[in-house]
């Protein structure tokens, strides 16, 4: 194991009863990094995270986190991680303030409770309403301080965003990406790609209990499809620039503009372009779930 | 674990409290009640009228006994009070683990810096201190009718001791109730099924002073073993006592080797777990 992995799994296998949730997961988590975690429901994300805290019993492989077993050691590990769940219950009858204070006992009062408030005022959270007057949003939120209260040095988050309002998963992101930046690692996962995109420096896609791709977040949208439109400034029948690799065509509007699809280095495409007289050029790169759809598509095709 | 137990005594508030007032009551009740019985002379007429007509029935509800203070809570208080801590502490078994996994609660705590065995023990601790505040309420409350009562007097400590009796086998239906929550799909199984074996205990053991074919299924029958009238007469016997601890004690070891090696739900009920039972005996569940 590296030291300078906070997570390290290999070789992963969990059943439950004859289903086969995990089908041997890989994954390597460097300190100080911020890592994606995408998948379609059902494809083994949470599982993954709730064997890294030894909530749930593997039938295989390894797992390290911070240099420890959660199987041997999982309440040293708890200590220093941070979690927020997927499905997050508490119990309702309790204020935001009396679930900080409980949570904080747990972990032998190592929180600062002024910065309990300060992430709590950030994400405009009422303290002293019970839980059960709560939106699900404002759930989520104390969920949120609760998993960051205690400036842990990994945080594994299951669909931390998924129930806030636009401004309110700006705020959360930018709280994850501060927390990297003073040193914390970030387990992030997610099946809303935005989020994932907006921060992430790697991004791991699991499908079907096995992980199938590990690709830094940069280079998945560079090396990624783009929408590209020209117009031409005359009628124009460019079949150098549709036979070149990559270039799909999609439309040609009239004998003037044409859409592609285009895969693979812009330079080529741009110095093909160049030999025609030219009015309009627009690029446009596909998101990341435009590429994770794609990837799918295809492997479902496979 | 201080924590836990804390808490857990935090939640049981509203229940010791709805449950206590209601024993304290009844207790409150049965004391006020003795004196107007021994003031009307009609009363012991019927009892003693049932003791000559119907032997049977005047014999398993001791009739006989019940002019006096011992013999009255014996067959008044003691008879059905078992029956009703038998309902709560089946109830407190069963949701002691079960109902936070059902809740989605139970992950969330689990995934901080506190092990299965704190949370267990902490659980079982605060809710055995649970039990044994309701029960300090029942007693209290029959000692609190003494001081205006003419007639309803024992000594305190000898009053103590069926309730030290009935601690023992209301633990003892907890404790399986706590079993049957970790081995059973849903927590409200665990709860009906040890609150029938708490009815069918009360019935077995009430009819068998009449029924002579229920005598030796009585010999199953935990409440059978519950000292009353001859404890406060005679003493306690411990080996009895000490017998259902150290049932207690084993069942509580179990549903906590249950609970250690449990895949822990992310909530709702879940599916027959008997085949866990193994993984008692197993090296490495891992």
């Amino acid at each position: 194991m590296h030291d300078n992995n906070a997570i390290q799994v290999k070789d992963l296998v969990k059943f439950y009863g004859k289903v086969q949730a995990l089908n041997g997961v890989n994954l390597e988590v460097k300190r100080g990094e911020i890592y994606g975690f995408l998948g379609p429901n059902g494809a083994g994300k949470t599982t993954t995270i709730r064997c890294m805290l030894d909530l749930i019993r593997t039938q295989g492989g390894s797992i390290s986190i911070l240099g420890l077993n959660p199987n041997a050691e999982p309440e040293v590990i708890k200590a220093r991680v941070g979690y927020l769940p997927g499905e997050l219950h508490m119990d309702e009858n309790m204020t935001a303030k009396q679930i900080f204070r409980f949570f904080n006992r747990l972990r032998g009062n190592r929180s600062d409770w002024k910065f309990i408030e300060e992430l709590s005022e950030r994400l405009k959270l009422e303290l002293k309403n019970p839980i059960k007057n709560f939106s699900k949003g404002n759930k989520q939120k104390v969920g949120i301080v609760v998993a960051l209260m205690h400036r842990p040095e990994l945080l594994l988050l299951d669909e931390p965003t998924g129930s806030l309002d636009p401004l309110m998963q700006q705020e959360v992101l930018r709280m994850l990406v501060e927390a990297r930046d003073n040193g914390a690692t970030v387990f992030l996962s997610s099946h809303i790609i935005s989020e994932v995109q907006a921060i992430a420096d790697r991004v791991a896609i699991i499908r079907k209990g096995i992980i199938v791709e590990v690709v830094e977040t940069t280079a998945l949208l560079k090396r990624s499809m783009r929408q590209v439109r020209i117009r031409f400034q005359y009628p124009t029948e460019a079949e150098e620039i549709y036979n070149l690799p990559g270039v799909e065509l999609i439309a040609k509007d009239d004998s003037m503009g044409v859409s592609l699809k285009f895969e693979g280095e812009m330079d080529t495409l741009i110095k093909t372009v160049a030999k025609y007289s030219v009015n309009d050029f627009e690029t446009e790169r596909a998101s990341l779930e435009e590429i994770f759809l794609a990837y799918y598509e295809g492997q479902e095709d496979n | 674990m201080f924590t836990i137990i804390r808490n857990t005594l935090r939640k049981s508030r509203g229940a010791l409290l709805g449950w206590g007032i209601g024993l304290a009551a009844l207790g409150i009740m049965m004391g006020s009640l003795f004196d107007m019985m021994v003031a009307s002379s009609e009363m012991i007429d019927v009892m003693n009228a049932y003791t000559v007509a119907m032997p049977e029935l005047a014999a398993m509800f001791k009739m006989d006994e019940m002019g006096t203070p011992i013999g009255w809570l014996d067959v008044e208080y003691f008879s059905f009070v078992p029956l009703i801590i038998g309902l709560f502490v089946t109830g407190v078994g069963a949701n002691m683990l079960a109902r936070d996994e059902e809740d989605g609660t139970l992950d969330f705590i689990l995934a901080h810096p506190v092990s299965r065995t704190a949370l267990f023990w902490g659980r079982f601790l605060a809710n055995t201190l649970v039990t044994i505040i309701l029960m300090l309420i029942a007693w209290a409350s029959l000692l609190l009718t003494m001081t205006w009562s003419e007639n309803f007097s024992i000594p305190a400590f000898d009053l103590l001791l069926p309730f030290v009796s009935m601690f023992g086998i209301m633990m003892f239906f907890m404790t399986l109730s706590l079993l049957f929550g970790m081995l059973l799909p849903a927590r409200r199984m665990a709860r009906m099924l040890s609150g029938m074996l708490v009815g069918a205990s009360f019935f077995i053991t009430l009819l068998s002073a009449a029924v002579e074919e229920l005598e030796s299924v009585a010999d199953f029958s935990p409440l059978a073993y519950l000292e009353t009238a001859t404890a406060i007469k005679d003493g306690l016997s411990l080996d009895w006592f000490g017998m259902f601890i150290a049932i207690n004690l084993v069942l509580a070891l179990i549903a906590w080797q249950l609970f250690q090696r449990r895949d822990i739900r992310v909530g709702g009920e879940g599916s027959w777990r008997l085949q866990n039972l193994k993984s008692i005996f197993a090296k490495n569940s891992t």
